[in-house]
């Protein structure tokens, strides 16, 4: 029987959660993206209402499929049912947005069983837009939560920034793996 | 009875069997660094004696077919368990330098004083607790004396510049060796005698792993960006290169030369020069003709990368825990080969240089490297504990194996795409 494993992206609305997917995944993602008709409607003009679903097939057969989460907040109940098995969460957070601390907290939170059964690595987009706060001002923030993640800055359009945040993910889980590439 | 080593100056030299190019990389830095030359790699030909890494496939036959070959040779085993039967010296993995060295020195002593060597003989495992057993090994009782220092490793195994002069080491001084190895700690019974090692690196040697940044260009650029970020005003640099600004508040570095010659300056010392920093008005606009602005961390991290060149900055200590204070923002610098790797080894764990190289199965040079790049933006020390070390990897429910396997194909996926 073949295996499955799940990676998790997360973040607010507009932070990159569907391009990110689009951009390693071995299939054209499967969005549920609908026009936007709430306040969403102001930062894009299509959002997703349950989720995006991508994948990469690996050898042996086995598949790590790439969920990403509703970024509208009333679609917190699927939260729990993505990360279920779960091996660790990519949060992507917009740096344009008003308060990004604010967003970092609140998934922070909402992850929070997750996370500490997993691992974590955060994602900073748009900083060419907006460069602040900056990388250190976010470690700074992270700080009294305990949490060591990974956080760097990423344009989710690129392949080779994506791929940095996930190898992060996955030396963070764990950190003497050996490797031969 | 072999004839390369007859007189006491002459190195040892020694041929090694079944090890893959890694370990055998690891024996020639720690022979060449840390044993001063006294034991040296050689071809099998020519060898005084050979290492037999008894855990590798067809080790029995490779040693067999080695002793028919070499029958005066001696031959140490290395293994993780005790050969049942057989007269060569047995060296237990992982290997522990001082017995390493106290082995290699009883043979080098035989082949001064053509005498039996007698290598004391362990308690039979069969009669000991099976932990014990695969924990102690005992040390044959033996004086190292190895010449000594130039530049050494000081009493808590830091690297230090002048150290001149005949003295034993301190007792825990081999400990600098043992982390070039797996981690197994030294038993009492292993440290009676503490062999006095002493470590001499000659200039020539000290200047293929150590450097001074205070005497090249990127000393330079983190004493002005220190300089600002306190004054918080744009600092000027000038010295045998064009005008330098740093900028503190946006973090960044105008540079009127291109950066190809700023690399390139970066490697020469300029220590002594005609060098000076200036502090800038506030407001003062940046000259208007030429020159570009970036990051001051890519700069730093970039200029620190060839200014360092897989050295460590003098003062540092190999066998100190190294303390991240967190991630470096890798998306956005030039990419250090591993860095991933130890960043994560060290956030999750405070480790030392050398462990660090021993647990990632990596070359030291990388590590090196890794360290000197954090460095230069501060990011890492040796004292200071950061809150959250203790935090350890989170447990999974998956087994561990099945979890590697996974995330060596996830890796292997991720990679073969980016080709």
């Amino acid at each position: 029987m073949e295996n499955h494993y799940k990676l998790i992206f997360a973040g607010p609305v507009g932070a990159g959660k569907t391009t990110a997917i689009r951009t390693i995944s071995d299939i054209s993602p499967v969005t549920t993206d609908a026009f936007a008709t709430d306040m969403t409607q102001n930062i894009k003009e299509t959002t997703t209402v349950a989720m995006d679903y991508g994948s990469m097939q690996l050898e042996g057969g086995e598949f790590l499929h790439l969920y990403g989460t509703p970024g509208q907040e009333r679609f917190n109940f699927m939260w729990d049912i993505l990360t279920e098995g779960g091996i660790g969460l990519i949060l992507l957070l917009d740096n344009t947005r008003s308060d990004p601390f604010q967003d970092m907290h609140f998934f922070l939170n909402s992850f929070k069983e997750f996370i500490d059964s997993t691992q974590l690595a955060i994602g900073i987009t748009q900083t060419d837009r907006c460069a602040a706060p900056r990388v250190e001002q976010y470690h700074e923030e992270l700080k009294p939560t305990g949490l060591k993640a990974p956080i760097f800055e990423i344009d989710a359009r690129q392949r080779r920034d994506v791929i940095v945040l996930i190898e992060a993910l996955l030396f963070s889980l764990t950190p003497d793996l050996k490797i031969s590439l | 009875m072999q004839t390369g080593i007859k007189q006491g100056t002459s190195p040892l030299q020694i041929y090694i069997v079944g090890m893959d190019q890694r370990a055998r990389n690891m024996l020639q830095l720690f022979f060449h660094h840390m044993c001063h030359n006294d034991y040296v790699l050689a071809n099998e030909a020519v060898a005084d004696i050979s290492i037999v890494d008894m855990d590798a496939v067809h080790a029995e036959q490779i040693r067999q077919k080695h002793t028919n070959k070499y029958p005066d040779r001696p031959i140490i085993l290395a293994s993780l368990l005790k050969p049942a039967s057989n007269n060569d010296v047995f060296l237990k993995k992982p290997i522990q330098p001082e017995e390493l060295i106290s082995i290699l020195n009883q043979i080098k002593a035989s082949f001064l004083e053509p005498e039996p060597i007698s290598i004391p003989q362990t308690v039979p495992p069969e009669n000991k607790h099976p932990a014990e057993s695969e924990k102690d090994i005992p040390l044959p009782l033996v004086q190292t004396n190895m010449a000594m220092s130039a530049t050494a490793l000081n009493t808590k195994g830091v690297l230090v510049e002048k150290s001149k002069g005949k003295h034993a080491a301190p007792p825990n001084q081999s400990g600098e060796i043992i982390s070039l190895f797996p981690t197994a700690k030294p038993n009492a019974q292993t440290v009676q005698p503490q062999p006095k090692i002493s470590i001499e690196i000659q200039d020539k040697e000290k200047s293929s792993f150590l450097y001074n940044p205070e005497n090249y260009l990127q000393g330079y650029i983190q004493n002005a960006y220190q300089l600002a970020q306190r004054e918080n005003r744009n600092v000027s640099l000038k010295g045998p290169w064009r005008p330098i600004i740093i900028m503190p508040e946006t973090r960044e570095i105008w540079v009127e030369q291109s950066h190809a010659h700023l690399y390139a300056l970066a490697v020469m010392p300029v220590r002594g020069k005609d060098i000076s920093t200036e502090l800038l008005d506030k407001g003062r606009p940046l000259p208007e003709k030429g020159g570009s602005v970036q990051s001051i961390e890519f700069f730093l991290w970039k200029l620190a990368m060839r200014t360092a060149r897989g050295r460590i900055p003098v003062g540092t200590d190999l066998r100190a825990p190294v303390y991240l204070s967190h991630w470096p923002n890798l998306s956005r610098l030039m990419p250090v080969q591993n860095g991933l790797r130890i960043a994560a080894l060290w956030t999750n764990q405070p480790v030392s240089l050398m462990e660090t190289a021993t647990m990632l199965a990596i070359a030291p040079k990388y590590v090196f490297s890794f360290y000197s790049v954090a460095d230069a933006l501060g990011l890492v020390n040796q004292q200071v504990k950061n809150s959250g070390d203790e935090r350890a990897s989170p447990v999974s429910s998956q087994p561990e194996h099945e979890r590697r396997g996974l995330f060596r194909k996830i890796l292997a996926r991720l990679h073969r795409r980016s080709q």
